[in-house]
């Protein structure tokens, strides 16, 4: 993460649904810094020798700079921090957290709201309701999970939106009509997406299929890096020389070995960690560069990004 | 310092590129002006019989078969008040002179479309509606600069910077140390 930490502590952390945990926030020293409805903060996690950062939503009011809240699902295939959080943090637990950022902003323009929550996907979302109502628009929240995991705030949420709520959870066969839902909007709808791959992929095919504006669809895309094969990477300016493991990104070998790359979504998202690169294949694992600037082999973004063969020579 | 030289220099004219019809709309609205009539025509014939919809905007007795009217008048309000019937997945193709083009791409922002789905055709004709930097008037269908602005009778260097908040070029007063030079007038592109 870069630029300043905020050091906070745990005052309260509760479960939500089966698989994810809340937890909120307090500053220790300074207040928090007010955010915009769709923020989010990378948390900086310490298990011993291991450092685990990940970008978490800001659940709050947006308001309401009294407390951060995130919620965190706890991930199957987990390469540590999601579970850190569910097993080591608890009330009075210390964090550090970075500022918040935002990459998925309501598009105010718009004439109509759609959000369309997977899972876990429900907490950005959480910080637009307040200022949704408050600005007395229109919206609809679609909400997909699955009872026996996910679902968090469903009964409140039923309660708070009324008429604006629509459940589907899959343990009970429910199922979202995404195309029946997006063809039936009036001009001027915006549709935001935070959930799975396939949902996501479902909306565009959608989009494709009976031309629904592309610039209409707001993707919050950013996951955890995908585990890959380790490399090695050559740091042609410093002359280091750094090994990344199979469960590590390429960034958070960096930050290990305390270089500093920028970064802000680090899921590939927003360009800021984009690094040269002098030699060596690439896997490219991002929703930033264009597939030209892919195909060139110049460059990569670290954050999600691997080497294809045993070694990567980068231009830092 | 830079940025206002560079900025004052550079040339913004908006790019046009020949439109196909888009094949996955649902609904395809062709809107033109007298002076796009002919584009406009050929590509609603080119165009999937999806559901359909042409649109002459100007005042002309004799339409080509499947163009409805609207009268220039206040043509914007009621294209506006019409679009209302047509759904989110609706592409529109819109011929004509520059200004109208964008005039048209203002109402259909304005009712909610997105640029995507908004095709403007390349202007059909060299003619250009230009705003006066010193009286605010727009001067319609100028061919020619330096041109005279209707508004105030200066005449202006007609820039190839194009507002697309007015619909129009630029013009800035040519002679403003000498009013009484005339310097020699050239054809616009
Ligand atoms: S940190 Fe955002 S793309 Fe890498």
């Amino acid at each position: 993460m870069s630029g300043s930490y905020i050091e906070v502590q745990v005052e309260q952390c509760r479960q939500v649904a089966p698989a994810i945990k809340e937890f909120a926030l307090k500053a220790l020293d300074a207040p928090l810094p007010a955010f915009s409805p769709g923020s989010h903060v990378v948390v900086e996690m310490r298990d011993g020798q291991k450092t685990y950062r990940n970008p978490y939503s800001l659940l709050s009011d947006p308001r309401d700079p009294s407390a951060y809240r995130i919620a965190v699902r706890l991930q199957e295939q987990s390469r540590g921090g999601s579970r850190f959080m569910h097993e080591r943090i608890a009330e009075g637990s210390r964090l550090r957290i970075s500022p918040p950022a935002n990459l998925f902003a309501p598009d105010w323009r718009a004439r109509k709201h759609i959000l369309l929550a997977g899972g876990v996907g429900i907490t950005p979302f959480m910080s637009y309701l307040p200022e949704l109502q408050r600005r007395n628009a229109d919206f609809e929240l679609h909400h997909l999970f699955r009872s026996s995991r996910t679902g968090a705030y469903d009964a409140d949420l039923r309660q708070r939106l009324d008429g604006r709520y629509f459940a589907y959870d899959s343990a009970r066969d429910k199922r979202c009509p995404v195309a029946e839902l997006m063809a039936a909007q009036s001009p001027g709808t915006h549709i935001y997406i935070c959930g799975p791959q396939s949902l996501i992929d479902a909306v565009y095919a959608n989009a494709a299929q009976i031309g629904w504006p592309q610039e209409h669809i707001h993707v919050e895309a950013f996951a955890a890096p995908e585990p890959g094969e380790p490399f090695e990477a050559v740091l042609c300016k410093s002359g280091k020389t750094i090994q990344v493991g199979a469960e590590e990104s390429l960034l958070e070998a960096l930050e290990r070995e305390h270089i500093e790359v920028p970064n802000l979504c680090r899921g590939g998202v927003c360009g800021q960690c984009v690094t040269g690169v002098r030699d060596g294949a690439i896997e490219h694992r991002d929703h930033f560069l264009s597939e030209r600037e892919k195909s060139s082999g110049q460059c990569l973004m670290p954050c999600v990004s691997r080497a294809k063969g045993p070694k990567l020579e980068l231009e830092i | 310092m830079n940025d206002a030289v560079a900025s004052y220099t550079v040339k913004s004219r908006p790019d046009y590129h020949e439109v196909a019809p888009d094949q996955t709309a649902q609904c395809h609205v062709f809107i033109t002006d007298s002076a796009g009539l002919a584009q406009s025509e050929a590509l609603c014939q080119a165009s999937p019989v999806a559901k359909k919809q042409a649109w002459h905007i100007g005042d002309s007795d004799t339409l080509p078969a499947g163009y409805e009217a609207i009268q220039s008048g206040d043509w914007q309000a009621v294209l506006g008040e019409q679009l209302s019937g047509f759904g989110i997945a609706t592409a529109f193709y819109v011929s004509g002179l520059e200004a109208f083009l964008w005039q048209v791409h203002g109402v259909l922002t304005k009712a909610g479309f997105a640029p995507s789905q908004i095709h403007l055709e390349p202007p059909a004709g060299n003619q250009r509606d230009v705003f006066c930097t010193h009286c605010y008037h727009i001067t319609p269908d100028v061919s020619t600069t330096p041109a005279r602005c209707a508004g105030c009778g200066r005449l202006l260097l007609v820039r190839d910077h194009f507002s697309r908040l007015h619909c129009a070029y630029v013009g800035v007063q040519i002679n403003a140390e000498d009013p009484a030079e005339v310097p020699p007038t050239e054809e616009l592109s």
